[in-house]
């Protein structure tokens, strides 16, 4: 009885000495070298999709501004207009 | 035996703990390689994204830039043709549009002022009008803008002008009135507290402060008689004696002359009209 119950438990390491090894020796890792290069991609990608959203901020800002200054021109363009017909010009 | 069979067993347990990995306990938080290969590439992509949309925007951004400045550049000119135009500059029209500010500045405090003060201002309405009517005459009153600032200019003195001319030295009551309230009327003094002003001017006319009637036609003083005194707050007969007759000790002739509006020679209220007896 004592003889099987050491067979089994002999048997019982082995096998999980086995999976442990499958589990974690087998499957490879990525090396702190790795994963800091991989941090700083993920900086360096924040910062120019952070860049980018400012500069679409700025882009839409002077599309208003040259609406408004197109508008502006015209206004200042019939203006003169006007004062020339005043004056007779 | 039995101890022996325990002392397995532990045996056993322990070096299964030791044999589990970390990763069965911690299995989730560890990157494999391949995992870490694809996060790297999408990664690197979505960088070299953001740097290509980093550069078409910049690019953008300069040539809307350039495009605000040339239209900028445009508007000044066309600024410039126009103040040419009306034969001045930029500084020549901010001058013009302060004159104009300043008689709208003006006209406003006259518009503010009580009838009687308005009154007394009439030459200062008078020259407003002909200085406007100079701006009026420029050829910078040909900008819009000055245009548009001359016709408010304009109305705010049509305005003013109406209210001088409806500023009568006569009111005629209505029924419901009653001293107070014809005194608080903008046309009339614009101040309720003058209600004995009106009583003393028409003492003539109204025995009892509080009893008037409907038609009975009251005199509004704008003007002070040469002989009229309007007793303003902390005056009393000898102060005012002393002003108007050179002597304190006058103030009798003044009570006497004034019987009629003064029961006690020691109670004075302002806006009384008191009439100064000849020396």
């Amino acid at each position: 009885m004592v003889k099987r119950f050491r067979s089994f438990v002999l048997l019982l390491t082995v096998c999980m000495f086995a999976v442990g090894v499958m589990l974690t020796g087998c499957s490879r890792t990525p090396n702190e070298k790795q994963m800091k290069a991989l941090e700083e991609t993920k900086a360096a990608a924040t910062a120019a999709g952070d860049k980018v959203a400012q500069l679409e901020k700025e882009n839409a800002e002077l599309k208003a501004k040259l609406a408004e200054k197109q508008a502006e021109l015209k206004n200042v363009q019939d203006e003169k207009a006007k004062v020339l017909s005043r004056v007779g010009k | 035996m039995k101890i022996k069979g325990t002392m397995i067993l532990l045996l056993t347990v322990a070096v299964i703990l030791l044999l589990v990995p970390g990763s069965l306990v911690f299995g989730q938080q560890k990157m494999k390689l391949d995992e870490y290969k694809v996060q790297l590439a999408e990664t690197q992509k979505q960088e070299t994204d953001a740097t290509a949309k980093i550069a078409t925007l910049t690019a953008e951004n300069e040539g809307l830039k350039k495009q605000i400045n040339e239209i900028q550049a445009k508007i000044d000119a066309t600024w410039a043709e126009i103040y040419a135009a009306v034969g001045t500059d930029k500084a020549g029209v901010d001058a013009y549009r302060a004159d104009l500010n300043d008689i709208g500045a003006k006209l406003d405090a006259l518009m503010a002022l009580s009838p009687e003060e308005l009154l007394k201002s009439k030459d200062e309405v008078a020259d407003l009008e002909k200085r406007l009517q100079e701006l009026k005459a420029s050829k910078i009153a040909n900008l819009t803008e000055m245009q548009d600032k001359i016709a408010a200019l304009e109305a705010n003195l049509a305005a003013l002008s109406t209210k001088l001319e409806g500023i009568n030295d006569k009111y005629t009551v209505i029924k419901g009135d009653y001293l107070w309230k014809i005194a608080k009327k903008p046309d009339i003094y614009n101040d309720p507290y003058q209600w004995i002003r009106i009583f003393c001017v028409n003492r003539d006319n109204i025995k009892n402060a509080d009893l008037i009637y409907p038609e009975q036609v009251l005199t509004i003083q704008r003007t002070l008689a040469k002989n009229e005194y309007l007793v303003r707050k902390g005056d009393d007969l000898k102060k005012i004696a002393g002003s108007v007759l050179g002597d304190p000790a006058k103030w009798t002739k003044i009570y006497e002359s004034n019987k009629d509006v003064i029961s006690n020679p020691k109670l004075l209220y302002p806006w009384q009209v008191l009439s100064v007896p000849k020396e």
